[in-house]
């Protein structure tokens, strides 16, 4: 018997006989569920579909813009708003840059994608 | 004849149910037994199998069936857990008294665990070296696939493995 084996025993008869328990089951009945959503999201796959928070988040952001331009607008010249646009595209893709192999890396790891 | 778990995720993948109630049944058990043992939290464990479920669903079409599901499910899992543990020493770590103090109302199920002596040894060690044990000693897993599902090479299995044997050995002589 190698070491490890040996170590392997050992620890066996320190823990002693070690019970196991059943999956509660109002946590069998959610992963169920669970899984015949999926089921059907995955059987309509095809179709582009807009959760409503997600309506929601896209009709705000879209006030916010027309706020901006309605707002600003009138007071600025072209140059300065596309100066503005492009700075805050820069400034965007800079944080992406340095934000996105963090999340990455966390994701796959989580998700178990080798 | 019985389909191996990787042509049941192959036909998961073809958004057949069935193969996964047939993956449910066959390794639920042990899966919720392993979250359970490496959080020693009941509540936590349940939110973390629930989860484990889904990222399998969720991530089906990434499967390669070359690979073993049974160690992409418990890499899965064992990250979940891991991550939850740090969650939850971060929120530790904030003095008790930002925090209100819940009482957890005495569950049945919780007791009956916490009366194992297995489950008090296990508490002794750190979340690493615990589940390097839970997963050699009480799964029976090899090296190698031990390995790769806590992400560390072979060797540090071993020490591991070692390192927990001495301190079982001392909280054991503790009590």
């Amino acid at each position: 018997m190698n070491p490890e084996d040996r170590a392997v025993e050992e620890i066996r008869a320190l823990l002693g006989p070690a019970a196991e328990v059943a999956v509660p089951r109002g946590v069998e009945e959610r992963v169920r569920t669970g899984a015949r959503r999926w089921a059907r999201q995955r059987a309509g796959v095809g179709a582009i579909r807009i959760s409503w928070p997600d309506r929601v988040a896209l009709g705000l952001i879209g006030l916010e813009l027309l706020a901006l331009v309605w707002v600003a607008g009138p007071r600025l010249e072209v140059d300065q708003l596309l100066r503005g646009v492009l700075l805050g595209l820069a400034g965007l893709n800079a944080a992406a840059l340095l934000a996105s192999p963090v999340i990455l890396l966390n994701y796959r790891r989580t998700e178990g994608i080798p | 004849m019985e389909c191996s778990d990787e042509e049941l995720m192959q036909d998961l993948q073809r958004g057949e149910l069935r193969a996964f109630d047939a993956l449910y049944e066959r390794h639920s058990r042990a899966l919720f037994n392993f979250i359970l043992r490496l959080l020693r939290d009941e509540s936590l464990a349940e939110d973390v199998f629930q989860e484990t479920c889904m990222r399998v669903l969720k991530n089906a079409g990434r499967f390669d069936p070359r690979a073993r599901f049974r160690t992409w499910l418990y890499t899965v899992a064992h990250n979940l857990s891991m991550d939850e543990l740090r969650r939850r020493r971060r929120r530790m770590s904030i003095p008790a008294g930002e925090l209100p103090r819940p009482t957890p109302e005495p569950d049945p199920h919780e007791r009956l665990v916490e009366d194992e002596s297995a489950r008090r040894l296990l508490g002794g060690l750190k979340p690493e070296l615990r589940a390097v044990v839970v997963l050699r000693v009480l799964h029976g897993y090899s090296q190698e696939e031990t390995a790769r599902i806590v992400g560390a090479p072979v060797g540090t299995v071993k020490s591991r493995l070692h390192h927990a044997l001495k301190r079982l050995r001392q909280v054991a002589g503790e009590t």
